[in-house]
């Protein structure tokens, strides 16, 4: 059933982008077929091989088969994502080298624990700590001084 | 002619800096979000203060470094810096999760290197012949190599052949979002963003599609360890002899594959690696052992990514229109020398442009030599634990994006194009056909509507016969035969 | 395992140490009257990616005008968006603090003409202008056009099957449009790929197309091409025997000139464009400099601030005109 969802869905998107597809903007003298037909295109093949595969799967009966996508929001999987999320998320606001290393960190401690049943002994705490603290300034200063790149600032102005 | 030619190449100063640029190309081609261009492109000040054979030299080093260094961080951490080590991440990375890092990267090291020298042999003798066919390539042919490329990939798929379509035309649609091509002022599903007005950024989409689902899907697995199988300390790595006999017919086919491919502009390393992969696994003897991480497969993939680059320097080198969009800036660096690359170049400086292709030669071997030399200590990436290793990965793919345009913007796709990858992948729908839909989709809309436009209509396009009719007819026709053999099997088996 | 630790805790103190001594050296930018000094790296955004058309002339005059500099003046490539957008409005958006300018590509007042960019030139301060090129008209060298006359005279006999070749909204679009509207013909518009414009005509699948005369020299030279008309009113040096607009009749072409320059945010104080402006003079002076541009055919071409602010009020002007071409009313 999860797949018949997920080929749904795609339907359901696919149909919208068609639909929208009539309003874009063209110029008098395109004489190409205009930005609307390429995807009108791919939507009608995408509508067909998804309905063939609909069928497919109920012929097949393989309705009851299990669709991946719901463990990636589960357990330890879900405190990644989450993580991940809010880094990304506070990235900009928060400045590139203050969130990195508060990601690292946090992460780097909950996967420990994780992979070996235990926390780090305190001498080990610290020596990851500042390791990865040096480490993030090393990458800061390495994209923002030699490659030129901009990382955000934040507000402690790095 | 030969001995001028050695004259030009041959000197420390040029030798050295092509090492450097092998060496730091290395680096920018492993880290996700640097990549070739990138490299050549703060290279360029430095040329500047350079004589013309020294600039050559380090940024023909670059170029061959970057597009080597993506083989070492597709293999250890599934990675694909480029869209040209995609293919290298379905058996190189597997292969290195069974402790046998050394192994892959060795066998891509010199797949690369076969790859490399093939495509110079073709540049050095047919240069002038080949560049022809980059003049004979119209919209319509164009349209009609990439759409047949696409058909490929999913027919040779077999067996997951439907699933390769849905998953190549979601591709394909996500590939039309932002300012439309041909005419340059529809917004198709920006939402009013102009950051969307570039669609997704290809590279984004590779990180976001690879590497992401992967390190979800390890966080289950946290607790095994990778063993690597003992290796002796050598001062270098070499595949093993048997090996490399065996592989010799895949190989030269990557290499013919790739510097074909990369002839062509806009096609690149990612078509012709992809391709290439889905060729060797179809004429496999054990096509299902494809992905599980054999050596074929790596043997493949880099063989032809590698291929590309020769290829992409002739159209460049012979006519003055790059292959892609390296060989553009390598063009204006060039150009910065005093030296237009094209057919003035050729004729008037033969010296010249034969010494070029001498350093690329050159670039290529240093490569070779290089990574055999630093793989035992590049593959240690594999023994670190994983609980330090998931997050400065995760850290790596988020700077590299926000690098690749200075823009915080691309973040906010690419957990979104995580979550379709680890769809895709978990519920065997192949990832190959929608990457190399973001690849081509842009090159298939733009040249299908330059035909219309040249030529009136489809049907006035199909009508001109031609290679471009001929391939057209091919990517109708395979899909249809496929199916129909497909239903007959069925058949079969319902009636055993 | 003590060396290490002691190593690493060294090596961050130095960093530590290096960066906030760098912190405190900006911090103590002191307010000042009179012409203006800066303190921190001038940051020139080039809103498309490394290597192109618009970057490579712009790191040229970076280095040119960091010599004239008492601080670095550093090319960043913030690309995405359609025509540069999201560099302009990253510059747009930044502090006019004479920290981060943009360079104006051909493509900024034609996009808005379009109406697919939503700033304008009056969304920042003007600095200057530093370079143009010049847009050629080519055909085959072997073709039975000799002259631009023969070119219109075949469109006007056979209106619409004459293909002449552009990327579809950029200059040498407007450019045929230019010749067809003053000549009262039609051609037949073909949009062309960015990176193999000299292809389509090699392999002769257009009559004709417009480029920069830089692009398209090394044809005319090796004896492929011809050119028909440069689109300027001066001849171009080394290229006397090609026809300008000018001789040929054609009027009003001043808008058909790859000029780029650079822009401030809106907002920046006079003395800090007025310090930017004389770096750009200084260097498009600069005989080496000169010299760079001329191997890439490109010609330094300094702008006061006044002139080339009444230049891009000019060309926002034409654009915005111009673009009913392609939109219709």
């Amino acid at each position: 059933m999860g797949e018949i969802i997920f080929l749904a869905l795609l339907a359901i998107v696919g149909g919208a982008m068609f639909a929208t597809s009539y309003g874009f903007r063209v110029s008098i003298l395109d004489k190409s077929g205009g930005p609307g037909m390429f995807p009108r295109i791919i939507v009608v093949l995408l509508v067909v091989v998804v309905i063939v595969r609909i069928v497919q799967i109920i012929r097949r009966r393989e309705l009851n088969n299990s669709f991946a996508f719901l463990e990636m929001f589960q357990g330890k999987r879900l405190v990644y994502m989450v993580f991940t999320l809010v880094y990304m998320v506070l990235l900009p606001f928060v400045g590139y080298l203050l969130s990195t290393v508060a990601y690292l960190l946090v992460t780097i401690f909950y996967f420990y624990r994780t992979e070996f049943d235990d926390g780090m002994t305190r001498r080990q705490t610290v020596m990851v700590t500042v390791t990865n603290i040096v480490l993030a300034t090393a990458v800061y200063l390495f994209f923002t001084r030699w490659m030129n790149i901009l990382l955000p600032e934040g507000i402690l102005g790095v | 002619m030969l001995v001028d030619v050695l004259q030009n190449v041959v000197s420390l100063q040029n030798f050295l800096l092509i090492l450097i640029g092998v060496a730091v190309g290395n680096v920018f081609g492993a880290i996700p979000g640097l990549n070739a261009p990138i490299a050549v492109a703060l290279a360029l000040p430095i040329t500047f203060t350079l004589e013309t054979m020294p600039a050559i030299s380090l940024l023909m080093g670059l170029y061959m470094g970057c597009v080597s260094g993506g083989l070492v961080s597709a293999t250890l951490l599934r990675i694909p810096g480029t869209a040209a080590s995609v293919a290298t991440t379905f058996d190189g990375y597997p292969m290195a999760q069974q402790g046998r890092a050394t192994e892959a990267l060795s066998i891509g090291s010199f797949a690369s290197l076969v790859g490399g020298l093939f495509s110079f042999l073709c540049l050095v003798t047919l240069a002038p012949v080949l560049s022809k066919m980059a003049v004979g390539f119209g919209p319509w042919e164009y349209f009609a190599t990439a759409s047949l490329a696409l058909v490929l990939v999913c027919v040779m798929l077999r067996g997951r052949t439907l699933k390769a379509f849905i998953a190549l035309f979601m591709g394909l649609l996500l590939r039309t979002v932002g300012i439309s091509p041909v005419d340059g002022i529809a917004a198709r599903y920006t939402f009013g963003s102009y950051n969307m007005e570039s669609g997704f950024n290809l590279i984004v989409v590779i990180i976001g599609v690879f590497a992401l689902p992967e390190i979800v899907s390890s966080i289950a697995k946290l607790k095994e360890h990778v063993k690597p199988l003992p290796v002796k300390p050598r001062l270098f790595y070499l595949p093993a002899w048997g090996s490399i006999r065996r592989n010799i017919g895949t190989m030269l086919r990557g290499s013919v594959l790739g510097t074909f491919i990369g002839i062509l502009p806009g096609m690149g390393g990612g078509a012709a690696s992809l391709i290439s992969y889905a060729q060797a696994k179809r004429s496999s003897k054990h096509p299902e052992r494809f992905g599980t991480g054999i050596e074929e497969g790596i043997y493949s993939c880099e063989s032809a990514n590698n291929a590309t680059t020769g290829g992409a320097l002739i159209p460049m080198l012979a006519l003055g229109v790059p292959g892609d969009t390296v060989t553009a800036i390598l063009m204006g660096a060039l150009a910065l020398q005093g030296l237009t690359p094209g057919p003035l170049l050729s004729l008037k400086n033969e010296t010249l442009f034969r010494s070029i292709i001498y350093v690329a030669l050159v670039a290529n071997i240093f490569m070779f030599v290089y990574q055999i030399m630093t793989i035992r200590y590049v593959a240690k990436v594999t023994e670190m634990k994983k609980s330090y290793l998931f997050p400065w990965v995760t850290v790596f793919c988020v700077t590299g994006v926000i690098s690749i345009k200075n823009n915080v913007f691309d973040l906010i796709y690419l957990m979104a194009f995580g979550i379709i990858g680890y769809v895709l992948d978990k519920n065997d729908y192949p990832i190959s056909p929608f990457i190399l839909a973001f690849v081509l989709g842009r090159v298939v809309e733009e040249n299908l509507r330059r035909s219309v436009m040249n030529y009136g209509s489809f049907l006035e396009s199909f009508s001109r016969f031609g290679i471009g009719s001929i391939f057209v007819t091919l990517a109708v026709v395979l899909p249809i035969v496929s199916i129909v053999n497909h239903v007959r099997r069925e058949r079969t088996k319902d009636a055993a | 395992m003590k060396r290490v630790i002691l190593l690493v805790v060294a090596f961050a103190v130095a960093v530590g140490f290096a960066y906030a001594g760098g912190q405190e050296e900006s911090a103590a930018a002191p307010e000042m009257s009179g012409p203006w000094v800066p303190t921190e790296p001038i940051q020139i955004v080039v809103p498309f990616a490394a290597g192109g058309t618009t970057d490579v002339p712009a790191r040229i005059f970076a280095k040119y005008m960091t010599e004239y500099s008492d601080v670095p003046v550093e090319v960043i490539n913030i690309t995405g968006g359609s025509g540069g957008s999201a560099g302009a409005k990253a510059v747009q958006n930044a502090d006019p603090d004479g920290t981060m300018f943009v360079t104006q590509p051909v493509a900024f007042p034609m996009m808005a003409g379009l109406g697919v960019h939503d700033f304008t030139n009056e969304d920042f301060e003007m600095v200057g202008q530093w370079l143009n090129s010049t847009l050629a008209v080519v055909v085959q060298a072997d073709s039975d056009y000799q002259t631009m006359d023969d070119l219109v005279a075949a469109a006007r006999a056979n209106p619409g099957e004459i293909g002449m070749g552009s990327v579809t909204s950029t200059l040498p679009f407007f450019a045929i449009l230019h010749i067809a509207e003053q000549r009262g013909v039609e051609f037949k518009m073909v949009d062309l790929a960015q990176a193999q414009k000299s292809s389509e005509l090699l392999g002769g699948r257009v009559d004709g197309y417009v480029d920069a005369i830089g692009a398209v020299r090394q044809f005319i030279d090796s004896g492929d091409f011809r050119a028909l008309g440069v689109i300027t009113d001066v001849e171009v040096v080394g290229y006397e025997d090609i026809p300008t607009f000018d001789e040929l009749g054609f009027t009003d072409f001043g808008y058909l000139k790859q000029v780029q320059g650079l822009w401030a945010p809106g907002g920046t104080p006079e003395a800090i464009v007025d310090y930017v402006n004389n770096l750009m003079k200084l260097a498009a002076e600069n005989p080496d400099c000169q010299a760079e541009f001329a191997a890439l055919a490109y010609k330094t071409a300094y702008m006061t601030v006044d002139e080339y602010t009444a230049f891009m009020d000019d060309a926002y002007e034409t654009f915005a005109e111009k673009a009913a071409m392609v939109l219709g009313n």
